[in-house]
Parts: C-alpha cells; sequence; structure tokens
C-alpha cells in the first residue's frame, strides 16, 4: 500500500512538473510594445493568441499615426523566433514599417526591459536622427528566414543601418 | 399753519403713493434687448453690442445653450471672430423676464478659397507661392519661419537673436533643451517648412519660398481628412501623410485657428503645456471659461491672431524669455475691442484698482495660478491636469519607448502661483558661448530674465511669471551646451557634457553641474474675473498675503527703520494694522510722493515732497 501510494504521488509529482513546464515557458520576460496606432489593438490581440505578452502603452506626442510610427526597435536580447512571429504580424498590420533596429547597436545601454522588448511603432523622427536606412518589408522577412542566429540577424541589421554618407537637401 | 403743513404733506404722499402704485402697475412689462448689428453673414469679426430699452442687466451665451440668470452678464460688446450663435434676455429692475432672443453670426472670413473652385489642384507645396508670392516673401522673412530675428527689446548680445544653432552669441539658451546645438531634425518638427533648414537671405530664390509649407497654419482641421504630414523616409523632408485628399486640403485653408497654432506652441520643450505653462492642447477645445475666458468655447473663443495680430506674416506679441520679435508693436487688454474702460481709474467697480493701473499688469490680478486643469479636457496619465514643467535634470534619464532613447526626467506641476518682476519690455538673455552668471537672489545662473525695476520710469509693470530651473553643466564660467542627441542615445550625463563641451571648443574641460533659472511671461489661463480675480488681501498687507508678499519680496519696503521714516514728520505710531487707511492717510490724504518713505518714487501720481 504504502509503494503503491508513494508511486501515486511520484506520477502526481511528474503530472504537475509536466504542467509547469509549458506555462514556465509561456511566462518568460519578452514582451511586444505596440505604439496606439491603426490596427495597434488588433495586433496586440493577434501576439496574445500566439502566446506572447503585449501591450499598448498610453499615447504621448510623438505617438502620431501608423506613417510616422514606422520604426520598429528591437531589444538585443529577443529570440531569433520570437521575431519570426512578431515582426512578420507587425509588418501585416502596419504595412508603413521601414525601419528595424537593434536598440544597443550604436553603444546605448537603455534599461534591461528595453533589452527584452519589441517595440513596434517607434517615431520616424528618431529613426531620421539615428540615420537609419530604409529596409524593405519583403527583405526583412527574407532575412528573417535565412538567418541562421540572432546574432547573424543582428549582424545583418547593423550593416544595413550603417549611415550613408551626407547628402545636403534642397534649401 | 400748521394746518395747512399737514395738508401739504398728505397730499405730496398721496401723489407720491399713487406714483408709486401707477409704477408697479405700470411696470409688468418685460424689457427689449436689441442686439447690433442683427444676425447674418459677415466679411470680418463683429462687435455686437446688446442694448435693452430700459435699465435692465442682460445675459447671454455663445454656444447655443439658453442663457440663464447664471450666464455671463453683458458688460461691453461681445467680440464674434467665428460663426456663432449668440442668445440673450435682459431682466429689469422690476423683475421682468425677456423671452430669450436667439441670432447667429456667420463669419465666412476664414474661408480662403471656395471649395467649388474645383480647378484648384494640389501640384505640391511650392503652389502657393504662384499666387500669394508677396505672402510668401513676407513670411519667409518673419520669425516663424527664419527662427530669429531682430533682438531690439534684448538688453544682452547681438542685433540678430533667435533659436538657430550658431557659435556668435545669438543662438538662445533656456532650461529645457539647453539649445538647439545641431538637433535641427527634431525640433524642425515644428518648423512652417518642408524640413529643410531655413537660409537666412534677403532674396530668397523660387526653391527657397516652395519651402515654406504654408498647411502647418492655414489648413483646417474640421474637414474629413485634415492636412498631416510625415517624413520622407529618404529624403528626410516632409511630405502630405498618404490618404488625404490635398485637392481638398488646398480648397479648403483658412486663416489659422487655435488648434493649428497650439499643434506647434502647446507642445513646446517637448510636450502638452511643458513650456509655456499657460498654454496647452486644451486651448484649443475648453469651454471651461475658468481655465481660460479668452479662449473658451462658449466665451471669448478668440482665436490667437485676435491678440496677436499679424501684419505682413509678422506677429505680435513676444514672451519674456523669447530672444527676437516680429513685430516692434505690443499687445494691449484695452483695445476699443475688449476692454476699452479698463485702464480708466474709474474702469473697475473696486475703485482701489484703479490705483494700480500705472504699474500692474491686467494679468498680475487676473491670473492667480497658471498650469490649471481643464475641468472638460479628458485626462491623460503623461499629463492629467495640463501640468507643466518646473524642474529638468539631465543628470538622471528616463526611457521613452516611442522614441527607443533617453530623456531627461522632468518634474511637472500644476495649479501653481505665479512670481511675480518688474517688466520694462527688455529682457536678458544667457545665449551660447556666453559668460555665465550667478543671480544671488535666487543662488541659479540665469538662463533669462525680465528687465525692469520698481523705480523705474511710467510703464513698468508688475507682471506674473513661471519659473523654471534646470540641472545643468557649466564648464570655464560658461553654461555647456550639452549634447542632447548624446543624451538621447546613451542616457550618460557625463557623455553627453563631453560632447557638447568639444562643441564649444573645451574639450576635456573640468565641469561641474550648477542650477539655472529663467522666467516665462504668463499670459494666458485668464478665468472669468468674478470669483477669481485677485482680492486685495491676496497682497496687502505683507503679513497675511498669500500671492506675493510685496513688502518682503518686490521692493516695497520702507527705505529705513520705522523710527527713522516715521521720525521724519513725527513721532513712531503704532500700525493700526489697516493698511488701506494707513496707506490712505499719507498717499491720498497727504499726496506724500513714494520717495519719503520708500526707495522709489511715482511721478505719473503727481505726488509732492513734505
Amino acid at each position: 500500500m504504502t509503494a503503491i501510494s508513494a508511486r501515486l504521488c511520484l506520477i502526481l509529482i511528474v503530472v504537475t512538473v509536466l504542467n509547469v513546464i509549458p506555462a514556465l515557458s509561456l511566462a518568460q520576460p519578452f514582451a511586444v510594445e505596440i505604439a496606439d496606432v491603426g490596427k495597434s489593438r488588433d495586433l496586440a490581440a493577434d501576439l496574445k493568441i500566439k502566446g506572447y505578452v503585449a501591450v499598448i502603452p498610453e499615447k504621448n506626442m510623438w505617438v502620431v499615426d501608423q506613417q510616422s510610427n514606422c520604426a520598429v526597435w528591437i531589444g538585443k536580447n529577443v529570440p531569433l523566433e520570437m521575431l519570426r512571429v512578431v515582426l512578420p504580424e507587425a509588418m501585416r498590420f502596419n504595412p508603413h514599417l521601414k525601419f528595424y533596429y537593434v536598440v544597443g547597436d550604436r553603444g546605448e545601454k537603455p534599461p534591461q526591459s528595453v533589452d527584452n522588448m519589441v517595440h513596434v511603432g517607434g517615431s520616424i523622427e528618431a529613426a531620421l536622427v539615428k540615420k537609419l536606412n530604409v529596409i524593405d518589408q519583403q527583405e526583412m522577412l527574407a532575412e528573417l528566414g535565412k538567418a541562421a542566429t540572432l546574432e547573424e540577424l543582428h549582424g545583418y541589421l547593423h550593416e544595413k543601418n550603417k549611415p550613408k554618407p551626407e547628402q545636403k537637401p534642397a534649401s | 399753519m400748521r394746518r395747512i403743513v399737514t395738508m401739504f404733506c398728505s397730499i405730496t404722499m398721496l401723489v407720491a403713493l399713487t406714483a408709486m402704485t401707477c409704477y408697479a402697475a405700470l411696470d409688468r412689462k418685460a424689457p427689449t434687448t436689441t442686439a447690433s448689428p442683427t444676425g447674418g453673414t459677415f466679411s470680418a469679426p463683429v462687435n455686437v453690442t446688446l442694448t435693452p430699452n430700459e435699465p435692465a442687466t442682460t445675459y447671454y451665451t455663445l454656444n447655443g445653450t439658453t442663457p440663464t440668470t447664471s450666464s455671463a452678464v453683458y458688460v461691453s460688446p461681445i467680440y464674434v471672430s467665428s460663426t456663432t450663435t449668440l442668445k440673450f434676455f435682459s431682466k429689469d429692475v422690476a423683475g421682468n423676464v425677456e423671452v430669450v432672443k436667439s441670432v447667429t453670426y456667420t463669419i465666412s472670413t476664414a474661408k480662403v478659397h471656395d471649395p467649388a473652385n474645383t480647378s484648384l489642384t494640389w501640384t505640391g507645396y511650392g503652389m502657393c507661392k504662384d499666387c500669394h508670392n508677396a505672402q510668401a516673401a513676407a513670411m519667409y522673412q518673419s520669425v516663424h519661419y527664419q527662427w530669429k530675428g531682430s533682438a531690439a527689446e534684448m538688453t544682452t548680445g547681438p542685433t540678430v537673436q533667435g533659436k538657430m544653432d550658431a557659435t556668435d552669441g545669438s543662438s538662445a539658451l533656456n532650461a529645457y533643451c539647453i539649445n538647439i546645438e545641431g538637433s535641427w531634425g527634431p525640433c524642425g518638427a515644428c518648423h512652417a517648412g518642408t524640413g529643410a533648414k531655413p537660409v537666412a537671405t534677403n532674396t530668397p530664390d523660387a526653391t527657397q519660398l516652395g519651402s515654406i509649407d504654408c498647411l502647418m497654419c492655414h489648413r483646417s482641421p474640421s474637414i474629413a481628412t485634415p492636412y498631416t504630414r510625415v517624413r520622407n523616409a529618404t529624403t528626410t523632408m516632409f511630405e502630405p501623410t498618404a490618404g488625404i485628399d490635398m485637392n481638398n486640403v488646398v480648397r479648403t485653408v483658412i486663416k489659422p485657428v487655435r488648434a493649428n497654432c497650439l499643434q506647434c506652441h502647446a507642445k513646446a520643450g517637448g510636450g502638452d503645456a511643458v513650456k509655456r505653462g499657460d498654454i496647452a492642447l486644451a486651448s484649443a477645445t475648453t469651454n471651461d471659461a475658468n481655465y481660460d475666458v479668452h479662449m473658451a468655447t462658449g466665451r471669448g473663443n478668440l482665436s490667437c491672431q485676435n491678440c496677436h495680430v499679424f501684419t505682413n506674416h509678422k506677429v505680435t506679441g513676444r514672451g519674456t524669455d523669447l530672444r527676437p520679435q516680429d513685430s516692434a508693436s505690443g499687445i494691449d487688454c484695452s483695445t476699443s475691442t475688449c476692454h476699452p474702460t479698463k485702464n480708466n481709474a474709474a474702469g473697475h467697480v473696486t475703485a482701489a484698482v484703479g490705483d494700480h493701473l500705472g504699474r500692474v499688469a491686467c494679468q498680475s490680478c487676473h491670473l492667480a495660478r497658471y498650469a490649471k486643469d481643464a475641468t472638460d479636457v479628458a485626462p491623460t496619465s503623461t499629463n492629467p491636469m495640463e501640468q507643466t514643467e518646473t524642474h529638468r535634470t539631465w543628470q538622471t534619464a528616463e526611457w521613452n519607448s516611442t522614441l527607443g532613447r533617453y530623456e531627461p526626467v522632468p518634474t511637472k506641476a500644476g495649479n501653481l502661483i505665479p512670481k511675480y518682476a518688474f517688466w520694462n519690455g527688455k529682457s536678458w538673455g544667457n545665449n551660447s558661448f556666453n559668460a555665465a552668471v550667478l543671480d544671488p537672489a535666487t543662488n541659479a545662473y540665469k538662463i533669462s530674465r525680465p528687465v525692469g525695476a520698481i523705480n523705474d520710469p511710467v510703464g513698468t509693470k508688475l507682471f506674473p511669471f513661471k519659473y523654471k530651473t534646470a540641472s545643468q553643466a557649466i564648464a570655464n564660467g560658461k553654461l555647456v551646451a550639452l549634447k542632447t542627441a548624446t543624451f538621447f542615445t546613451t542616457g550618460i550625463y557625463d557623455q553627453a557634457v563631453q560632447d557638447g563641451l568639444a562643441y564649444m571648443g573645451m574639450t576635456g574641460a573640468a565641469y561641474s553641474t550648477v542650477t539655472t533659472d529663467e522666467y516665462q511671461l504668463l499670459n494666458h489661463q485668464i478665468p472669468v474675473a468674478s470669483g477669481n480675480v485677485l482680492a486685495c488681501a491676496a497682497c496687502h498687507p505683507n503679513a497675511t498675503a498669500t500671492q506675493v508678499k510685496l513688502i518682503t519680496n518686490m521692493g516695497y519696503a520702507l527705505k529705513n527703520s520705522q523710527s527713522v521714516v516715521c521720525g521724519q514728520c513725527h513721532v513712531v505710531k503704532t500700525y493700526s494694522g489697516d493698511y488701506v487707511s494707513f496707506h490712505g492717510r499719507h498717499v491720498d490724504t497727504r499726496r506724500n510722493d513714494c520717495s519719503w518713505c520708500h526707495s522709489f518714487s511715482r511721478p505719473e501720481k503727481g505726488l509732492t515732497l513734505p
């Protein structure tokens, strides 16, 4: 009887652990932050269904519309697999997305939470101040599929975002 | 004889009683109030007068609601600058109430282009100058476009100053982002141009005139898809946001409305209400007359240019902290169209106010608080009550997720009591590359100051100001134009200061961090006078004053000890505490000039020394 009870307890423990593991994997610290423009709520709902934490912060003066909020700030720790899900969905909901930048690529040291976050809908003003370059969505999607590692993707974005030589604008 | 007198009195009383009875019987008629002009369509703003046919109080509304005896009381002509329905009635002294009347004034000045003009087709920003070349040329030379101009009202710096970056001492510092210093891109988002930095030239060519974005100020915000713009990711120049019917935009351009001006002016300093303290985005839409009676939609509903008159695209009015001026003309509350009697000695209900007019600006008494909450505007968590920034530190950074960058940490506050200072119309400013000047009175390095003193000539008045401080770096006796771009990227104060030092030719110099401060003139957010204007007790007497202590802080103290001052004429007497009677005995009765007791004079009052 004691042996049976012990086996039963063991089974219960194993079952419990097996149930908890997926929950732990979902409780990862990574998240998606979405600027409140266009179909941001649809995107958030879509990502939540896929198991990701998605939040829409309150608007500030730099949150304008899909065209003006066309940058994606990528936290350096965000896994490649997550980017392979989040970025195509983000592009589907905002066809104007055209800047993709790994935060920290130019030496920035953001708060740790930023390293673990994808921000969809960064301001074009910030992208232009950083002199980022436009990356075609199809090219970005292709690279997401092609990159073997996160480092490879970061390297690609680093090269694509190298500032071009100054062009004097028309006065 | 007695009988005759008694009879006369009785007859007189009888006549009087009869007359009173008859009068009461007769005055059962409601007053009749006439509006002039009677409604209709007008090509310019109108001043509407309301005239009852007998002594009566007239009540009115401008927002379409039915007036009651709690509504605004008519006291002077009503300025109607946009299409408005005026409703009014009068109540006479006998209590007879007139039926509410309604008159609509349609003001058609706003529409410059007829929407039916279907031949007008958007061809690009340069199209406006093809018909309005003179206006484009005038705009090009304005402070709104050049962001610098005549510094005739500055007591410091070169003759031309402004916001644009320069190393010749003409580039203004402030206690917000400190200096534009290479940050044209984000700052230029509020420039009325298509993205290019303005070039100072007396003879702009067609391309330069075509770089003016007239729609920044002249777009109609009330059409289905109003004009907005977005930067072209490749050229960095602005272009209309996709999906906008630009033909409709150019066919419906208007003279600027508040919402257009406030898109930039309310967001100055990096966010809603951050910089000015007396204007916010709420100023465009609020109907809260206690927030701003001049702009409240149901009250004054004034557009900005009703006060800030434009002539050839040059605007009147200048904040004390602004270096350039567009026009030598100022703004006066007592114009014939607004408050014509309020600059007269007997123009206010409280007689004593007349004694203050020469030395106290209207807004000093009429603006008890600033950075107020517009009660009918939905709050946001980032700025729940239209609060303004009172301090900014660059030593601590916080992350802005939209911009993907660090920003300095602000301290915000609302419902603030202004600081007061005398202002003679001139300003003092510390510009980039100038030697820093410590103000012993505030123990902070001065960024800008109104110029004026208690003993200045007539015309200098006491004004209310926003007081703003910041933590900034100083090296070799100069405030450092910290490299904001570095700070935004790294959040590292030291690195941003080092880059700023390099920009200023002081690479590697030792620096420390000091407090800077500035005064910014307050003119807006004037509430309804009734119940809001400062009472005498707010400032008098000094011991119990809650708004400003004139004797302690503003120079109104006696010029010497009480025994010495009083001893000039008599033995020291105990001050009864009745300020009005005490002061009145010496000034109004004996006509003693102020300088007999104080360190200033008031020659305009015609007083004399004993």
